[in-house]
């Protein structure tokens, strides 16, 4: 289930979105990469978009910059679709890196900035401001056949930054770095809001990377949105699992289930109930007491959100969660 | 900023040593001539028997098309190695500044190759008028004529250029643009027996004009009627210009790579 739009915007309080996508799909061939996207990414914000390898990341930024075309759909930025007339107007606004950096390794990295700086017209002084911003003023000059891979993608990082973007687009800046590396990365990336203004789109199959950069998310899998909203209201979806242990699971199961419960019976003496909150499991256990069972053990097991993550990733969607009862839809 | 991308490159080396090559071929043919042999006493000007007859002769028929392959792969080839495409596309450029600006460069590099057939033939002449003044190679070096044989045929290359890259860059495999070259190169060669009796064969004439790698050769031909030469001339810029502006248009309509 996605939060509705709604939803979002009372969450977050968001008045204007850097980006928006309203049903967006394409194909390859019999593949659909893309089903009916719909996003939404506030200004002035790191937004997450999460999802396993495969999922469609990388297919929906290519059709955002307009190297896909998308079969069908519309996309707005800063509250405008594009159009050929103001299509270099907006591009102008956005820096982006997509998959690998794309960069002419016989060449220096102040080089290669120059090369872009040419393309677009800008001041020479821009190189060194993205060089700088990136920290790679040392290593300017030399080949980037010679560099590491770190520093390749904050070139990457550099030339996105080069003609001073509203919007940044990065397809998982952090992939293959080493974790010395990916934290200078997550330095930059939290700054670009505060420090510039600069909205940051970032992709990423790696939850615990998205949890630490974003304050929104949007999580795809197998072409869908499955989820958008902030970090905390992904939380409230984590409903809690509570491992029984009776005398009778059988009858355990059976009382549970009466009630209104999910019971799955894992073993010989146990069983797996899905619960929402404390006071729930309090009633289960009542219920169980009160059907003549010995309660051996009771324990919570909350799932972490990478759990979470793959759980909605794996071709499940959620159901509403609230009090008892509600299955997972399969 | 194409040029900026040459640094490092083999494209200007190219440029110098393949002209340069067909020049220390034709010299070492020359210095071994049979004594008693001259430059086509026929012929008003001894140095045009050596541009017409030797240097160009090899080079529009050998040394040019897989030259111009070799230059517009490269180019290519520098976007297609860490798909720079796809960073170039999402620039707000118009993005017929990609791809033009490649056959641009590409005939000034041409335009390199003629400046080193017309300095290198200046200096192969020097060298036999010292070596074997039997050949009977008139003394002073002609420069005019020299120049103004080593870029005639060079409007008629456009064609070439604009078909080449636009192979180069529609297939990232550096082999499909090579081969074209060198297939080419070798119907041009058979096409060269018709070519020989161009007054007798109606069809030589035909089959010249329509074959891009060869109109250059047509411009150099000596057998050729001026005629021709101005047909092979138009040919190879109008023909150029459509190409280019075709093939563009059907680069940049596709999605980025």
């Amino acid at each position: 289930m996605t939060l509705t739009l709604k939803t979002w915007t009372e969450a977050a309080e968001v008045s204007e979105f850097a980006i928006e996508t309203v049903g967006l799909t394409r194909h390859f061939g019999d593949v659909l990469a893309v089903e009916n996207l719909s996003l939404h990414v506030p200004r002035s914000s790191v937004y997450g978009f999460l999802g396993p390898n495969g999922a469609g990341k990388t297919t929906t930024i290519r059709m955002l910059l307009g190297l896909t075309r998308p079969d069908r759909g519309g996309i707005r930025f800063f509250d405008q679709s594009i159009t050929p007339a103001n299509r270099r107007a907006i591009l102008g606004r956005i820096g982006a890196m997509v998959e690998t950096p794309s960069l002419y390794a016989h060449l220096t990295g102040y080089e290669n900035l120059q090369i872009t700086q040419g393309l677009l017209g800008l001041h020479r002084s821009k190189i060194e401001r993205a060089l700088l911003i990136v920290r790679l003023e040392q290593d300017a000059h030399r080949l980037v056949s010679a560099y590491s891979h770190g520093m390749r993608q904050r070139l990457g990082l550099a030339l996105a930054l080069l003609a001073e973007p509203e919007l940044l687009i990065l397809d998982e800046p952090t992939n293959g770095l080493d974790p010395a590396g990916i934290q200078e990365m997550r330095e930059l990336i939290l700054g670009f809001p505060s420090e510039h203004g600069i909205t940051v789109f970032l992709s990423s199959h790696l939850l615990a990377e998205i949890e630490q950069l974003a304050s929104g998310i949007g999580i795809i899998g197998r072409g869908q949105l499955l989820f958008e909203g902030t970090l905390e209201a992904l939380q409230r979806y984590r409903r809690a699992r509570v491992v029984v242990r009776v005398d009778r699971p059988a009858l355990a199961c059976d009382v549970l289930r009466e009630g209104g419960w999910t019971a799955v019976p894992t073993d010989a003496s146990g069983l797996t109930v899905y619960v929402s909150e404390a006071a729930d499991i309090a009633h289960a256990a009542t219920a169980l007491v009160s059907a003549g069972l010995q309660l051996y053990q009771l324990q919570t097991v909350r799932p972490s959100l990478e759990d979470l993550f793959l759980e909605l990733t794996r071709d499940v969607h959620l159901g509403a969660g609230s009090g008892q009862g509600s299955g997972v839809s399969r | 900023m194409e040029v900026l991308k040459l640094r490092r490159t083999l494209a200007l080396w190219a440029s110098l040593l393949v002209p340069g090559a067909v020049i220390v071929m034709t010299t070492a043919m020359n210095l071994s001539r049979a004594p008693g042999t001259r430059f086509d006493p026929d012929q008003p000007n001894s140095w045009d028997s050596l541009m017409l007859d030797l240097v160009l002769f090899l080079w529009c028929l050998v040394g040019l098309a897989p030259f111009i392959a070799l230059e517009t792969a490269l180019l290519a080839g520098l976007e297609h190695r860490e798909n720079t495409w796809k960073h170039l596309y999402a620039l707000p450029i118009r993005r017929w500044t990609i791809y033009m600006p490649k056959i641009l460069v590409a005939f000034a590099l041409v335009c390199v190759s003629s400046l080193v057939l017309a300095v290198g033939t200046a200096l192969e002449g020097e060298v036999l008028i010292s070596i074997r003044p039997d050949l009977g190679l008139a003394p002073h070096i002609p420069w005019g004529l020299i120049l103004l044989r080593s870029f005639s045929f060079v409007p008629a290359v456009l064609l070439v250029l604009a078909l080449q890259t636009w192979v180069a860059i529609r297939w990232r495999s550096f082999t499909v643009a090579i081969g074209l070259g060198i297939g080419a190169t070798v119907i041009g060669i058979m096409l060269l027996r018709s070519l020989k009796n161009i007054e007798s064969t109606p069809y030589g004439p035909v089959l010249a004009s329509l074959f891009p790698w060869s109109l250059p050769y047509v411009v150099i031909a000596r057998q050729a009627t001026s005629e021709l030469r101005d047909t092979a001339l138009i040919a190879g810029v109008v023909g150029g210009l459509l190409v280019a502006v075709l093939g563009c248009w059907e680069v940049v309509r596709r999605d980025a790579p």
